[in-house]
């Protein structure tokens, strides 16, 4: 007989084996399977995996994608933070603000990343308006390899922003004013009681910001497939635009699952260092 | 086609009915045989093609009562994929619309029926001398067998604004090789202030969303219409590659008569700008006709569409065909009924119906020689026939090919962005397509 408490657990736990351990079990077995146009083949032992880590475009891929989640983390926490900061304070200017900031993110990621697309565009984007009435000569952005790169984290700064600012704002509100008072009358200035009061109590709501934003920005598909569609010359190819393409588009659900596999596991290695390096900062 | 009205009035009527048929007659009543199909298309909407697939359904279900034929509705990007992930689970439609892109899947899955015996086996050459497009059923035939069988044919084509040219004094005509092209597009761009107002052709050269390219034409015009030789070997390493990737570049490069920025454009993202007049010529599927004189934010009597260039202009550039197809499941327990409809849908009676009101492209000879078919509406359609008529290519469907024309147009980015000499990008773009196989 099943104790009472595990019965409660069950629905839950049913839940996450038919929805994450089922899938991710299937992926690893399809992993060690020759997987061509839907049929599976024959177990090919480790072959998928030498094949994509012998792959020039899985390594393009797996740089990419490391450049842009963790430049777009690092600059999507920044911007999270001072917003953050800013709207704590009550006032007019911060109620108008909060809403404003928040448009992007409620914009579907899709919708948000083609209107980026027309904004960035140099031929019939609002670039283009401001080209012609600036007299300015601005660079062709989205055909530029660089200029690629950097637009693909705008676009990720852009609209997850609001989400970091929203975690961020409610971990500054949930400190007690009663200890930034308590500060203040011992004399701290505004930098030292954020250095002493602030930072330490805001670490858990900081380390979850930032485990969410890394796993956000190296799995997610749509930035790269609707802003540059990889391109120019692979500079924007992640590795989930990768796997998309070569599962869904030629039909290699073998490699494609191979290479998911190594993003899982990439996955886990990223949030497992950033949170030990918390916990080894905190313990600090 | 049922609707839901339909089969409560059906689930009310039906008892009394089967009584009355019990009581009145000696011959038992013969149930309806249910028909499912999967298409991109809906019916009960409005759009040309929904109305064309209406009228059929309703004159087939008319002649032939003892079927019924019930459309479910799909998204058409995934709409072979799941017809033959659904084949493995055996929970398959009985038939499945395949688009032509993606028939290497169909045939490489050995998911379809041979439509041979119940459908073109009985032909006779009167029949065949009717097609528009007869390749097209060789194309779809792999070891005798028959996978499926064309609905509506889609080539690529380079459309234009006629005014513009007539504006620039060009005879569009003239317009046979690639040199020529690249004057045409040189004179029908605008530029103001320096600046590029309207760009004399736009060009899709992202790898994303991405088909036949102007340099992909011209390597298949050099190569007899061909882009995979033996075994499918992609044969695009070659000088007819170099000469035909230095072409498309040179537009962008030299002539200055395309974006820098078309290596992240999709096919949609020119067609839009060619609709806005942000573009002069483009390439887009002749299916995209009304839709862009409908939209056009220019005067849409301009709207003309033209032969593909070639290198010597001695003969045009290869109409590279594709289309939607019907496919009927190979373990369809009603394939003789889902056959029988498949065969009205694809043929000349229904071709009519796509053509008006559905606003296709005939696959008969026959429907061109009616009377209504004779008004200038349809001036293009005739013209796109002939052209393919003179320059129909298929690429191999069991070969896979989904990508090839974004290794190309990798190719033609490596070599203005990432200075990789054209022979070593083509290279890298066969053995990727080589590794797809």
């Amino acid at each position: 007989m099943i104790p009472r408490a595990y019965r409660y657990l069950l629905p839950a736990l049913l839940i996450e084996v038919a929805f994450v351990f089922a899938p991710l079990a299937i992926g690893i077995y399809y992993s060690f399977h020759r997987v061509r146009f839907f049929e599976l083949g024959a177990f090919t032992w480790f072959q998928n995996y030498a094949d994509v880590l012998s792959s020039s475009a899985f390594v393009n891929s797996l740089l990419v994608t490391t450049t842009f989640a963790l430049t777009a983390t690092v600059l999507t926490f920044v911007v999270g933070f001072a917003l953050a900061i800013f709207l704590s304070r009550e006032g007019a200017p911060q109620v108008a603000i909060r809403a404003v900031v928040l448009i992007p993110y409620v914009i579907a990621m899709l919708v948000g990343s083609m209107l980026l697309k027309w904004i960035l565009s140099s031929d019939a984007g609002l670039l283009s308006l401001a080209n012609a009435w600036l007299s300015l000569d601005l660079p062709t952005i989205l055909g530029d390899p660089d200029y690629a790169m950097a637009a693909l984290v705008a676009n990720g700064v852009w609209r997850d922003s609001a989400f970091a600012m929203i975690l961020l704002l409610a971990g500054l509100k949930s400190i007690s004013p009663t200890l930034i008072a308590a500060a203040r009358i011992d004399g701290a200035g505004t930098w030292l009681t954020f250095r002493a009061i602030v930072l330490p109590l805001l670490r858990p709501t900081i380390m979850i910001t930032l485990v969410r934003l890394l796993l956000h920005f190296t799995n997610v598909l749509t930035f790269a497939f609707i802003l540059t569609g990889g391109g120019p010359n692979d500079a924007t190819e992640t590795l989930t635009l990768r796997i998309y393409r070569v599962g869904f588009q030629d039909y290699d659900l073998g490699t494609a699952n191979a290479m998911a596999v190594i993003l899982a596991i990439v996955n886990i290695v990223a949030v497992s260092l950033l949170v030990y390096a918390f916990r080894r900062r905190g313990r600090g | 086609m049922r609707g839901r009205l339909g089969l409560l009035r059906t689930m009310a009527i039906a008892p009394c009915l089967a009584l009355a048929g019990a009581l009145l007659s000696p011959v038992p009543v013969q149930a309806a045989e249910t028909v499912t199909m999967w298409t991109f298309l809906n019916p009960e909407k409005d759009s040309p093609r929904d109305r064309a697939l209406r009228q059929i359904i309703e004159n087939f279900e008319a002649a032939n009562p003892e079927i019924d034929i019930a459309v479910e509705s799909q998204v058409w990007s995934t709409l072979t994929e799941k017809f033959v992930v659904s084949h493995r689970s055996g929970t398959a439609p009985d038939i499945g619309w395949i688009v032509g892109e993606a028939m290497g899947l169909l045939i490489n899955s050995d998911t379809a029926a041979d439509l041979g015996p119940p459908i073109a086996d009985k032909w006779d050459a009167a029949y065949r001398e009717n097609l528009v497009l007869p390749q097209a059923y060789d194309w779809l035939t792999k070891d005798g067998k028959l996978h499926a069988m064309p609905i509506m044919a889609i080539s690529l084509v380079l459309f234009y604004r006629k005014d513009l040219f007539a504006e620039a004094g060009i005879d569009v005509a003239k317009v046979k090789t690639w040199d020529a092209f690249a004057d045409a597009a040189k004179k029908v761009q605008l530029e103001k202030d320096g600046r590029v107002e309207r760009w004399g052709t736009g060009l899709h050269l992202s790898t994303e969303k991405t088909t036949m390219s102007p340099a992909a034409n011209a390597l298949m015009a050099q190569q007899g219409g061909r882009l995979f030789g033996e075994k499918c070997k992609a044969m695009l390493a070659n000088e007819d590659g170099v000469r035909a990737l230095q072409m498309q570049n040179g537009l962008i490069t030299e002539a200055k008569v395309a974006s820098p920025e078309s290596f992240v454009y999709t096919l949609d993202d020119v067609i839009e700008q060619f609709t806005a007049g942000k573009v002069a010529i483009t390439t887009a599927g002749n299916s995209r006709y009304g839709s862009i004189a409908q939209k056009a934010g220019w005067d849409a009597a301009g709207l003309g569409i033209m032969p593909w260039p070639s290198f010597d202009g001695t003969a045009p550039g290869p109409q590279l065909l594709s289309g939607w197809f019907a496919a009927v499941s190979k373990d369809s327990p009603r394939k003789e009924a889902a056959a029988k409809f498949v065969a009205y849908m694809t043929g000349p009676e229904a071709a009519e119906l796509w053509t008006d009101p559905g606003g296709q492209v005939p696959i008969y000879k026959s429907v061109f020689a009616q009377a209504k078919f004779q008004a200038p509406a349809y001036d293009w359609m005739r013209e796109l026939a002939g052209m393919w008529a003179a320059a129909e290519v298929w690429l191999p469907p069991d070969c896979n090919a989904t990508r090839t024309f974004a290794d190309l147009n990798t190719a033609s980015q490596k070599v203005v962005l990432g200075e990789v000499s054209p022979m070593d990008a083509l290279k890298a773009a066969e053995e990727a397509t080589a590794a797809r196989q």
